[in-house]
């Protein structure tokens, strides 16, 4: 008896402690799931296409834009609302691609100033992935895997702690750079 | 004393008497189903190296680099499957390949395992070839071979826990529940009896819980190495997302219990009422019939909870999430088999064993794929997605995003999907081409071409 109510106290205390403790280690603004830039991809395209009011998602995501156009030197905010207003989807969608670099750009300079905590570093490099999987579809098919050869020579970059230190392999910022360049000059037509 | 012969015109050659009382002279029949298997895998050894499902895709990345927050594979990380198919990788060279066999070898065990444990469980050594039969018939067994996942595995591994277990075998039993959980995680429904049972054990326990939490241990080092804390993470994403999103489960859409009934209806054939209420009624039943060999009603109860389960915490689109119902009812039924009915039986599931023998074929994916590429400009789909973007140069739009998806059709991209293609469905006109599937329990794609 003593073993089966040990294991049901070990699961009860493990449960909370697995859920929570992810979230006190990973990077702020790379949480778990949440990216307002993603999420808000669907309500936007759906306002152009169909004329719904967008200003409620614009809003929420107002300080991403601000944020990208501030540092990335992008204009996103204006030409978005224009689009959205004259009901123009393609050019929605081209908008919203190019937050997403920006995005990527973003992530990938936050991985290189991290290259020496793997955990942030991964967990950003990943970030650009989910964005940089919309992007796909609108480049050209060279483009297409250049920009997916270069996402995979930034992951492997940032090397690996291996286990207590076997198999560890360090983080190489020259290549960082290098496929970090190499990627962003693939996404500069946006 | 003479005690009633266990089998019925048990052969001369029985023996002496002993421990077996000739239940094991069979008179070849277990050599005939063993070539029967040896062929069976053969056969499906020759279809081509194709891997048809965006989970499969993450597999075959995760036996060259396992990360889990790469989706490589997605999250658990399934480590005892990508440890297989590494091994195999080690002879062949090609993570495709690697993936696909590992799946084959792993439900190829599947037949024999489930035989013998209807044997073990019923004492009714000519329960062996029907079940075996039965088992290799089901629609549901070459699909899972050749689906690339690690459903078939974990399943030969839960059903060898169970076998274990009737043999007190009760180290090999944990080993086999720690490799259940570490091949399929979400399978832990499926670990519970076995995990019940061998605690009942009092003196073995240490013995029956050591083997798991050594296999939990190396597994989770193994994802550690990978991710870290981020892997915890993702794990709470992903479960999100399966509940809510994209995993189709009953939870999130409450007419998914109407999607598992036609599943059900295509996978089982609308009889499958009949044999679902009788496994729910076999206590009763067997009290009342005062069987020499009854189960212990927790059998019942383990099926309806692993019914429960599958309706309420899968997704209803894959037929082979149901595999572990008609698996364990199967082997729960044959006891009730009449001794008359043993030769019927096994003449029945020949005959649909023969029924789902086709010739080798690449998977619908793999051809509709195929045609895309060639008709194509551009591509609109929510099956294999990632897939297609690798094996194909054509740009595939995510279907989840309805905008992008919207946008892309209106440019003139085709439409790959699981359900017929409404002309009203698309902005263009368009063709639609049904690609079939290959076994019943896979499924077809319709793709629509834009005149």
């Amino acid at each position: 008896m003593t073993i089966r109510h040990g294991l049901i106290a070990l699961a009860l205390l493990t449960g909370p402690l697995l859920t929570l403790s992810g979230q006190a280690q990973a990077y702020s603004y790379a949480a778990a799931g949440k990216e307002p830039l993603i999420d808000a991809r669907e309500a936007l395209l759906g306002a152009a296409t169909d004329g719904k009011d967008a200003s409620a998602t614009l809003s929420e995501i107002a300080d991403e834009l601000t944020y990208l156009e501030e540092h990335h030197k992008v204009e996103l905010q204006a030409p978005l609302a224009a689009a959205i207003k004259g009901k123009d989807a393609a050019a929605t969608a081209a908008l919203l691609n190019r937050a997403y670099k920006a995005e990527i750009e973003r992530r990938l300079e936050g991985a290189s100033q991290n290259l020496g905590d793997y955990q942030t570093a991964k967990v950003l490099v990943v970030k650009s992935k989910r964005f940089l999987d919309l992007i796909l579809p609108s480049l050209g098919e060279g483009d297409r895997k250049a920009a997916e050869q270069a996402l995979a020579k930034v992951l492997d970059a940032i090397g690996n702690p291996g286990v207590f230190g076997v198999g560890a392999k360090p983080a190489d910022a020259a290549a960082f750079a290098d496929a970090e360049k190499a990627l962003m000059a693939v996404l500069a037509p946006l | 004393m003479m005690t009633a012969p266990l089998i019925s015109g048990p052969s001369p050659a029985r023996g002496e008497g002993g421990r077996h009382h000739g239940r094991l002279r069979f008179a070849n029949r277990p050599y005939l189903l063993i070539l029967l298997q040896l062929v069976w895998t053969g056969w499906l050894f020759t279809f081509p190296v194709a891997l048809d499902s965006d989970d499969a895709l993450n597999f075959s990345h995760g036996v060259v680099r396992f990360s889990v927050l790469e989706f490589s594979p997605h999250f658990p990380g399934y480590p005892a499957f990508i440890w297989l198919a590494r091994l195999i990788n080690l002879v062949v060279d090609d993570p495709a390949a690697a993936v696909q066999w590992a799946s084959l070898l792993g439900t190829a065990l599947i037949a024999p395992l489930a035989a013998l444990l209807a044997v073990r469980l019923w004492q009714r050594p000519s329960l062996l070839a029907p079940v075996w039969l039965l088992v290799l018939a089901l629609p549901l067994t070459p699909t899972l071979a050749l689906s690339g996942l690690s459903d078939g595995p974990a399943l030969s591994a839960w059903l060898g826990a169970l076998l274990a277990l009737q043999h007190r075998r009760i180290a090999l039993t944990g080993l086999m529940v720690g490799l259940l959980l570490a091949l399929r995680p979400s399978y832990f429904v499926l670990a519970l009896l076995p995990l019940w049972l061998g605690i009942e054990h009092k003196g073995e326990r240490r013995k029956f819980l050591l083997p798991i939490a050594l296999v939990g241990l190396i597994s989770l080092i193994f994802v550690w190495q990978a991710d870290g804390w981020a892997y915890f993470g993702e794990g709470r994403r992903f479960t999100d997302g399966h509940f809510t999103l994209w995993g189709n489960t009953a939870a999130a859409h409450g007419d998914r219990l109407l999607s598992w009934a036609r599943t059900f209806n295509a996978q089982l054939t609308p009889l499958w009422p009949l044999p679902m209420g009788a496994l729910l009624v076999l206590p009763i039943w067997q009290g009342v019939q005062r069987q020499s060999q009854a189960l212990s009603p927790l059998w019942t109860l383990y099926w309806l909870a692993l019914l429960l389960w599958t309706l309420f915490g899968q997704n209803p689109d894959n037929p082979r999430h149901l595999a572990p119902v008609p698996l364990l009812g199967i082997v729960l039924l044959a006891g009730r088999l009449p001794l008359w009915g043993e030769r019927p039986a096994m003449l029945g599931a020949l005959l649909l064993l023969m029924s789902t023998l086709t010739p080798p074929a690449a998977p619908a994916m793999v051809q509709a794929a195929r045609l895309a590429e060639r008709t194509c400009p551009a591509l609109v789909t929510q099956w294999g997605v990632r897939l297609l973007r690798e094996t194909t140069t054509l740009p595939v739009t995510d279907g989840w995003y309805q905008g992008d998806a919207a946008l892309a059709l209106t440019q003139g991209a085709c439409r790959l999907s699981r359900r017929p293609i409404a002309q009203s469905e698309m902005p263009l006109p368009h063709q639609a081409h049904w690609f079939a599937p290959r076994f019943g329990a896979e499924p077809g794609l319709w793709l629509a071409i834009p005149r």
